[in-house]
């Protein structure tokens, strides 16, 4: 009975009420425009107050979203962490996806209503400082082997420049050539 | 009807048929797509209808509201001596037609071309 009622009466209801909430507005923007319209025409100098008036609600709206970014932002030691350790091409890479990871736990948890906001907060930095705390590791060794391999190829490199300044050529082709060999 | 037997002529192990007879979409009799054609149509003329009459109610309410306050103001009142009171009737008319041909004719044309429920 209640799907019957449903179906008949309470869907086609709400979907007329859809559409008259969209026209209604739709309308009264209409009007409000030649209202502003009307006023810029009588008083040409409050158009450029109009534009001000705008730009200050902008940047008010912009600031307080900047505020609610910057109140959600991952905490600062591991970021830093990350930076020192990751190689520096991929570190912005790798810490923004870490922030977005971040920002979509809070924000998902947000919408939870079981949680308070501070509890939200500390289980995200607890997520971000337990996945930094497990990177270290892997990221030393990363940075040793590289440095070892940097080193090598350097030492590669002066060798055969040692030996093409011997032989008199220092065009002797690809100093890489038997790196893997 | 069969196909030809012709080469390659492949068995289905599972079915014990032949893959050339395994349909590669459901059919679906032509009572059904009558049915699901009348479905659309309906759905679409539900749609046209909801809109015009929203739309038939909303014109009927700023039509009589700009006829109650012409009566109180007068036919010719100007705002700022410059903007006349039809001015803002007609905009929100205005605003309302344009969005009926763009918001309704995209929901008309979606409540046809989507899958109607049975």
């Amino acid at each position: 009975m209640v799907a019957i009622m449903s179906a008949l009466l309470v869907k086609p209801l709400r979907h007329l009420y859809r559409i008259t909430k969209v026209y209604v507005a739709l309308g009264l923007l209409g009007a409000l425009l030649v209202i502003a319209w009307g006023v810029i025409q009588a008083h040409p100098q409050l158009a450029a107050f109009l534009n001000v008036t705008v730009a200050v609600i902008f940047l008010i709206i912009y600031l307080i979203n900047k505020i609610l970014v910057l109140r959600n932002r991952p905490p600062a030691i591991p970021d830093f962490i990350l930076y020192t350790l990751l190689p520096n091409k991929i570190s912005d890479l790798v810490i923004g996806d870490f922030h977005e990871t971040y920002c979509s736990q809070v924000r998902l948890s947000l919408s939870h209503k079981g949680l308070s906001s501070r509890s939200i907060k500390l289980r995200a930095d607890l997520w971000y400082w337990n996945q930094v705390f497990r990177s270290i590791g892997p990221l030393l060794r990363l940075r040793l082997t590289a440095e070892r391999a940097a080193e090598d190829i350097a030492e590669r490199i002066k060798q055969k420049l040692s030996l093409s300044r011997q032989y008199g050529n220092i065009t002797t082709g690809n100093p890489f050539h038997d790196l893997w060999s | 009807m069969r196909p030809l037997l012709t080469y390659p002529y492949r068995l289905n192990y599972r079915r014990l048929t032949f893959w050339e007879d395994v349909p590669l979409v459901t059919p679906i009799s032509t009572r059904t797509r009558f049915k699901e054609a009348i479905l659309r149509v309906l759905n679409a003329l539900i749609e046209l209808v909801a809109h015009l009459a929203v739309l038939a109610a909303l014109l009927a309410a700023i039509w009589l509201l700009e006829k109650e306050i012409h009566h109180f103001w007068g036919a010719d009142y100007l705002f700022f001596a410059r903007l006349k009171l039809s001015y803002i009737f007609d905009g929100a008319d205005l605003a309302i037609l344009v969005g009926f041909i763009v918001w309704g004719v995209y929901s008309i044309v979606k409540a046809y071309i989507e899958r109607p429920e049975w």
